[in-house]
């Protein structure tokens, strides 16, 4: 109820706007009949048209279940008579097209901002139950999280989904209900990175005999049938958004990679990405052949799986620790709140609170974003964006990335000890 | 006395430590290595962003989402590595052709580049508009070409500039000079930062130029004409100035040139701190 209640508070007011007006998008459209990964994939291809550099429109580019968990909530919205597109945006299409001067809001945000959190404020709410059982004190400090709550109930990013959808996996498989594990396992994977998790269920399971890692398996294939049901329907549109937009994505966020955004040279940045990716195989086979030589529990195993995405992954958005914050709660809490820490210093540096306040902009028009543009001249908004700011978050990306690697190496050692 | 497991364990970590900050350090000195092999090429860096940079000019065109620094075109003072100045910027916003703004009207925008050339198509409703960028160390030709006789108005802007074609703007202040069919524009400009410097546009035909102040600091320039096609070659100088070591120290670091150096040195210092993080946890 607490934890709830405090996301509550801060649920009408404040959003991360692009992602909240994709989620929007994405309903509005499907509800029209349309196929949101064919949308997304026109958009992207006139993106790298029209800009010959490999580059995608932002968009949607996850496994439908989110969308059919979001429409129920959606369809309530409406039914209370909410404007079907509360946030709108017109003009370039960009990546960064959140800085476009032109988005517009209409009143009816602020319950839609609500009711589209919802279930990821659910889910957040069940987390703490479940850790509660185990642990109050761990419980305690997942629903008091600042972390926790700016990313649910601030933002309205849906990492508490996955998180959840792993916890409840792996307490399935624990009773033995393996079905049931595989159907929650399939939910985690709305973002496709907790797929690194499953060579760890399947290792585990292997020990549970072939009924179990059999059962597993039909829960995952029936988890997956909306997300076969789109491949079938436009398979070029689907494989672009939800896989090759996730590869050929550009380093972003809490990685070291950032510092190659000084680079300035997207096809020199590619290269080195393309290098950082073999690197990165090598460190996941590495954690893989350790967990089968090693018998490391399940929820070691999947923590470590996880956590290897957070360091390697070339891509690590501020909302991506939420997914495996509870898990690393329960094993190392020192080390789990010192990452939440980094994270959420990140996360304010990074985006701050003035695109993420609806209310802010209502007071003070969005418009006034053009001081962007116009500081350009005295270079004052160039610098600060694309000189000052890879400059600091880089050491945060350095440390951050140092620290989840020290992390990995603390839970395979008192694995081994036991 | 430690046990043999536990020395074995604390030389891995070590290891680990000096696998890990090197990696980290190589990636630090990736933007710079960039910087120097990318010189005299236009190169992509974000949504429709390109630059191109020779030892006397830089020359930024910004992404999509932003409609000034189309291009922007900044000069280096000879024989130094100070911060470049701006010497003049091409405004999307205010650009218009047949009324219709660049920026906000073209529904479409598509780039092209090879060596030493921008290749940049706004596609209208009824026509199109080509806008090359060809950039020289001494420099810079911007071309507009049309796909039939329309009305331009191409605006420029440029900060601190207090002298045009020998008119001091500094007695002109609220008001505007126009020029009728000249070919060419010379400007000085001032700085209190970076001193002084000249430059000039010379233009393929004769146009009829504007010149007022935008807004405090920065002097609008507008070229307006009835055709389909007309270059512009953009030239600029900046004499070296004495300051102060702290304004200089300063003005120096907020550029990218700079950034890049500084970046192996931040790369060091959180490896360094988070060795200290690394063996506490």
């Amino acid at each position: 109820m607490l934890a709830a209640l405090l996301r509550l508070l801060v649920a009408p007011f404040l959003g991360h706007l692009w992602d909240i007006k994709t989620m929007q998008e994405t309903i509005y459209y499907t509800l029209k009949g349309e196929n949101v990964y064919t949308l997304v994939y026109t958009l992207s291809r006139r993106v790298s048209e029209s800009t010959g550099q490999p580059l995608f429109y932002e968009g949607y580019a996850y496994l439908p279940h989110l969308a059919l968990i979001l429409t129920p909530f959606y369809i309530v919205y409406i039914a209370l008579g909410g404007d079907p597109q509360p946030i709108r945006a017109s003009g370039v299409i960009a990546t960064g097209l959140v800085y476009e001067p032109q988005l517009y809001m209409s009143k009816d945000v602020f319950s839609f901002m609500t009711l589209i959190k919802m279930p990821m404020i659910v889910a957040d709410s069940l987390i703490v139950y479940i850790l509660g059982k185990r642990d109050l004190r761990v419980a305690v400090v997942y629903a008091l999280s600042p972390y926790a709550i700016l990313i649910t109930g601030a933002w309205g990013m849906f990492e508490s989904l996955i998180a959840l959808s792993l916890l409840l996996s792996m307490m399935l498989i624990e009773r033995g209900r393996y079905v049931l594990s595989g159907i929650a396992y399939g939910f985690s994977l709305i973002k496709l990175y907790p797929i690194l998790a499953l060579p760890v269920f399947i290792l585990n399971l292997r020990g549970k005999g072939f009924g179990a890692l059999a059962s597993f398996t039909i829960g995952l294939i029936i988890s997956q049938i909306p997300t076969l049901l789109f491949l079938l329907l436009d398979p070029q549109s689907f494989v672009n958004t939800v896989l090759l937009f996730h590869i050929l994505r550009q380093p972003s966020g809490l990685t070291p990679l950032r510092m190659l955004n000084l680079a300035e040279n997207l096809t020199l940045t590619s290269i080195v990405s393309l290098l950082h990716t073999a690197i990165s195989i090598a460190a996941y086979t590495t954690i893989i052949v350790y967990v089968f030589k090693g018998g490391v529990s399940l929820v070691r195993g999947v923590t470590l799986s996880i956590l290897y995405f957070l360091a390697f992954s070339k891509v690590v958005h501020e909302q991506y620790y939420l997914s495996v914050y509870p898990l690393l709660l329960q094993l190392r809490m020192r080390e789990a709140r010192l990452i939440e820490t980094l994270f959420l210093a990140y996360t304010l540096i990074n985006v701050g609170l003035f695109l993420t306040s609806p209310t802010l902009l209502f007071l003070i028009d969005y418009r006034l974003l053009q001081i962007h543009t116009s500081i350009v001249y005295g270079d004052l908004g160039y610098i600060s964006i694309n000189v000052v700011g890879p400059l600091v978050t880089s050491p945060i990306s350095i440390i951050t990335f140092l620290v989840i690697v020290k992390t990995m190496l603390n839970i395979a050692a008192t694995a081994q000890q036991r | 006395m430690k046990s043999w497991g536990s020395r074995c364990r604390e030389l891995d970590s070590r290891v680990a430590y000096a696998v890990i900050s090197i990696y980290i350090i190589v990636l630090s000195l990736i933007p710079l290595v960039g910087s120097i092999l990318a010189l005299r090429e236009w190169v992509g860096f974000d949504t429709g962003a390109y630059y191109y940079r020779s030892e006397r000019l830089e020359v930024r065109f910004t992404g999509l989402p932003e409609g000034v620094g189309k291009p922007r075109i900044y000069v280096y003072m000879p024989n130094s590595s100070y911060k470049p100045v701006m010497l003049i910027d091409l405004d999307d916003r205010e650009s218009v052709v047949n009324g219709f703004s660049f920026f906000y009207d073209s529904r479409e925008i598509k780039f092209k580049v090879f060596n030493n050339t921008l290749l940049v198509n706004y596609v209208f409703d009824s026509f199109n508009v080509t806008k090359r960028i060809v950039a020289y160390n001494e420099s810079i030709v911007l071309g507009f070409k049309s796909t039939g006789d329309l009305e331009f108005r191409i605006v420029f802007k440029g900060k601190n500039y207090t002298c045009v074609n020998g008119v001091d703007l500094r007695e002109f202040i609220g008001r505007s000079v126009e020029f009728d069919n000249i070919t060419k524009l010379n400007f000085s400009f001032e700085s209190r930062l970076v001193g002084g410097g000249d430059g000039s546009l010379e233009l393929s035909k004769p146009v009829r130029v504007i010149v007022r102040e935008d807004v405090e600091g920065v002097t609008l320039i507008a070229l307006e004409f009835e055709g389909s096609e007309l270059e512009v070659v953009v030239r600029g100088y900046v004499e070296p100035v004495r300051v102060s070591s702290l304004t200089h120290t300063i003005s120096s670091l907020l550029n990218h040139r700079v950034a890049q150096l500084l970046l192996p040195l931040v790369a060091l210092i959180a490896a360094s701190f988070g060795w200290i993080i690394w063996r506490k946890l």
